[in-house]
């Protein structure tokens, strides 16, 4: 097989065509695709107002109940950011909620087998193992218990599991966020005060220019699409930059289709030539921006040219990019969930505060920078520090964690979420069948119950009530709608009965959702504002943060007084715990010696009709969508391989193999290769069913999360 | 806007024993010379060329470390690193700064 050398003349032409098409695509002015609302015609008694418990899109929603069992869901019309519209992903709750595969009552295993025991006993077990740490490791306890936090389907679930374990003395909570946009989000953190997306998407209508980089929205948030298509009506120019033509490519005016993993480069470019050609805002960089003349410096040798060879994108495109947006006045940087997933990913973000903020573009109309999944409001933590335990110890990184697991330095895992979203999971996994206990909290007999010796079945949304915060800073309120089945628990309520049994007569008494959401509003004045009262009134929820009853909810920036929340009200460039600022070669790339001998790039992605490893894998209705184990590659990465579209091929990295099948496409660039992350071997639907990607993904780290895409890999026949 | 209620969430851990740089340090035994190094940061190289005591070989063990468990959360945990003891640490513990990410909580 012949493979093409990674370097910028042989995908030179194909850049260029790219742009070119994307500027004449014939879908230009089309009405986006999207998954339109729907007002189903399944009878039902009564509707209850819900939210969708996914992505940060956070669609409130309208459940149909009928003779007390939930016959649909409909996106509510009333929602400012949806009009109503919701994608598969919700509506599958429907059926999974009835699944035949659903755990409802607590299993302890037993040799190979699983028995069912009480909840209480169940509860009774875990408190006792946990209590265990505490007189085995007196003095070193706290890093011997380490939970794989849920993406929570309530945020005072996630407080109460806080309470529980941050009272009794152990810390190591591992966020979502450590293998998805942690990288972005604490990146906005050290640089403007906040690790939340600032800008809300309204903010679009007010732009001449928007920037995507690498948000593939038509995917991952199908009822934002509207807002691209409203933003194109009122005028502007929508730059979307990503590898593969995807729907959200089809739609935009530019589509930027550089190499994966070099967005970082292509900024220092755009830099360069608006700071040489002084485009940029002096006096604004003099007022507010810290590290300008580092920032400087470290773009002087990305000439266009050298752009080129970096990222294929032809140096005069570079040129044209930096001119469109020298002359807008206003340009909104919107950034993807994908560059969060490299080694190179926090000096990425910081290069595009950079753009954005040497531009006077972070805070005013038609400016601003918005992240994918917006982050999480604050306030958590001050009702935390009131009850947490007076020596509790540094919470450790995820990967610290990991470290530890795999050096055999935890006794008891929190298993709540799938270890499958961590890189070479092969090597986790070894490491978790060596821990003594293992607690799942889930409702299918998945890989993560295979590795458990106790699970404790969980609710699925219509069965529980909580707030839940979106990417807009929305905080919204979900009511039960149904019973809980069997001896399934809510989050919350588990921990707070964990949070008892651990912590005696300290532990709050939390009798409800309700409860903790109050508790927070007591000791936060970020929450002053959303009042149960109003937040369960709301079609679209609250904006946090909300100071006062009296307040209206502007929507507005975070920046409300032109000021950034760092310590000096500046935008901070120089941030020493990332180093100088630069770009570097993802790890293990196919331009690194760790990436020799694999010469395709590897990245991988979601699709719209699936929520990462998990939940979606037991929907047969989501699996007529899916593939299973499926790889895209253009026909020229594949000329002299002498296989078909549709063959089974196998795709290899430096730690493992995975069984694909070819998808020969032009909507991927030569030399590259995508796959989607959905897959999972317990699946019973052969759509969803697959190996796991991240049985393939070396480990490698930026300096919070871990990099998913990047990396070098081949192909070989099956 | 009342940033104070707006807790920056992502944290950073710093670690200072004393700004060693260019300077010569009198230990106990010998005057040692050299330079600060950020151990989060810091290339094998920059640590062989500016802390003293620290060999190739251990230098690319800290590297490796860290390429492995990610950024040092403490100064101590360079005692897990294969080459280090608490002798050469306390030797040159003035020259090494510590200063990391420990990132946000960031859930969905």
């Amino acid at each position: 097989m012949k493979l093409p050398a990674v370097n910028r003349r042989n995908f030179l032409k194909t850049s260029a065509a790219a742009i070119g098409a994307g500027l004449a695509s014939p879908s230009l002015g089309a009405a986006p695709e999207t998954f339109a609302s729907s007002y189903p015609a399944e009878p039902a008694d009564r509707e209850i107002e819900s939210c969708c418990q996914f992505c940060q899109v956070r669609c409130t929603t309208r459940v149909k109940v009928k003779n007390g069992r939930v016959v649909d869901v409909y996106g509510n019309p009333d929602n400012f950011w949806t009009d109503g519209a919701m994608c598969p992903k919700g509506k599958s709750m429907v059926e999974l909620t009835y699944s035949p595969h659903r755990i409802v009552h607590p299993l302890v295993r037993e040799g190979d087998a699983w028995k069912k025991i009480s909840y209480e006993k169940a509860l009774g077990i875990v408190a006792e193992k946990i209590l265990a740490l505490k007189k085995n490791y007196p003095e070193e306890y706290a890093h011997r218990l380490a939970m794989f936090e849920p993406c929570f389907e309530s945020r005072e679930s996630e407080i109460a599991a806080k309470l529980a374990l941050n009272m009794a003395g152990f810390p190591d909570l591992c966020s979502p966020g450590d293998v998805c946009i942690g990288n972005t989000s604490t990146t906005l953190a050290l640089c403007l005060g906040s690790a939340i997306s600032p800008t809300n998407l309204k903010e679009i209508l007010n732009a001449e220019v928007l920037i995507i980089f690498g948000a593939n929205i038509a995917e991952v948030y199908p009822p934002y699409m509207r807002w691209l298509h409203l933003a194109r009506e009122k005028g502007a120019k929508i730059i979307y930059i990503d590898p593969r033509r995807t729907k959200t490519a089809n739609f935009c005016d530019i589509h930027i289709r550089p190499r994966p993993g070099t967005d970082g480069a292509l900024v220092l470019g755009l830099l360069r030539i608006l700071i040489e050609e002084a485009r940029y805002d002096k006096n604004y960089v003099d007022q507010n921006i810290n590290g300008f003349e580092a920032l400087a410096d470290a773009t002087k040798s990305y000439t266009p040219g050298k752009v080129e060879e970096i990222t294929w994108i032809p140096a005069e495109e570079v040129v044209k990019l930096a001119g469109m947006i020298g002359k807008s006045n206003g340009t909104i940087a919107w950034m993807g969930g994908s560059i969060s997933r490299y080694t190179n990913a926090m000096q990425t973000v910081r290069l595009i505060i950079a753009l954005q903020a040497v531009m006077g573009n972070l805070i005013g109309p038609g400016r601003g920078i918005m992240n994918v999944r917006g982050g999480k409001p604050g306030g958590d933590d001050e009702l935390i520090d009131k009850y947490k335990a007076p020596d509790l110890a540094t919470r450790l990184s995820s990967r610290k964690v990991l470290f530890n697991i795999k050096r055999g330095n935890v006794d008891v895992l929190l298993l709540n979420s799938s270890y499958r979203r961590y890189p070479n999971l092969d090597k986790l996994k070894e490491a978790i069948s060596g821990i003594d206990f293992v607690v799942y909290r889930g409702s299918f007999m998945n890989d993560e119950a295979e590795l458990s010796h106790l699970i404790i079945p969980a609710t699925m949304v219509y069965e529980s009530a909580g707030s839940q915060y979106g990417a807009q800073r929305q905080v919204v309120w979900r009511n039960q709608v149904i019973p809980r089945p069997g001896e399934t628990v809510e989050d919350w309520r588990f921990y707070a009965d964990l949070g008892r049994l651990l912590n005696k007569e300290r532990f709050p008494e939390i009798n409800g959702p309700e409860d903790i959401y109050e508790m927070v509003r007591e000791v936060s004045e970020s929450w002053q504002g959303l009042s149960l009262e109003r937040i369960k009134k709301s079609p679209t929820g609250v904006t946090w943060p909300s100071y006062s009853p009296e307040e209206l909810d502007t929507m507005a920036s975070l920046f409300r007084d032109g000021r950034f929340l760092t310590p000096d009200g500046k935008v901070q460039l120089s941030i020493p715990g990332i180093g100088r600022i630069k770009w570097s070669e993802p790890k293990g790339s196919p331009n690194t010696k760790k990436g020799k001998g694999f010469p395709l790039i590897f990245i991988q992605g979601k699709v719209g009709h699936h929520w990462q490893q998990t939940l979606t894998n037991w929907s047969s209705y989501i699996a007529q969508f899916s593939e299973g184990n499926v790889v895209q590659v253009h026909p020229d990465t594949v000329e002299d391989f002498g296989v078909k579209d549709g063959e089974w091929t196998t795709l290899e990295t430096t730690v493992g193999s995975i069984r694909v099948k070819l998808k020969i496409t032009r909507a991927i660039l030569p030399g590259v290769v995508w796959t989607p992350s959905h897959p999972a071997p317990t699946s019973p639907y052969s759509g969803n069913c697959g190996q796991s990607i991240n049985t393939i993904i070396p480990d490698y780290w930026d300096k919070v999360a871990a990099q998913f895409n990047g990396i070098g890999c081949r192909l070989k026949k099956a | 806007m009342r940033k104070d209620t707006l807790k920056l969430v992502a944290f950073l851990f710093v670690g200072l024993f004393f700004i060693a740089n260019a300077t010569i340090l009198f230990a106990e035994e010998e005057p040692l010379i050299g330079k600060t190094v950020n151990v989060n940061t810091a290339t094998a190289e920059e640590f062989v060329e500016n802390v003293p005591l620290i060999t190739p070989e251990l230098a690319e063990n800290i590297v490796e470390y860290r390429d492995e468990a990610g950024d040092f959360m403490m100064i101590e945990e360079l005692l897990q690193v294969d080459g280090f003891d608490r002798e050469l640490l306390r030797k040159i513990k003035d020259f090494l700064l510590l200063e990391g990410i420990g990132g946000t909580e960031c859930t969905c």
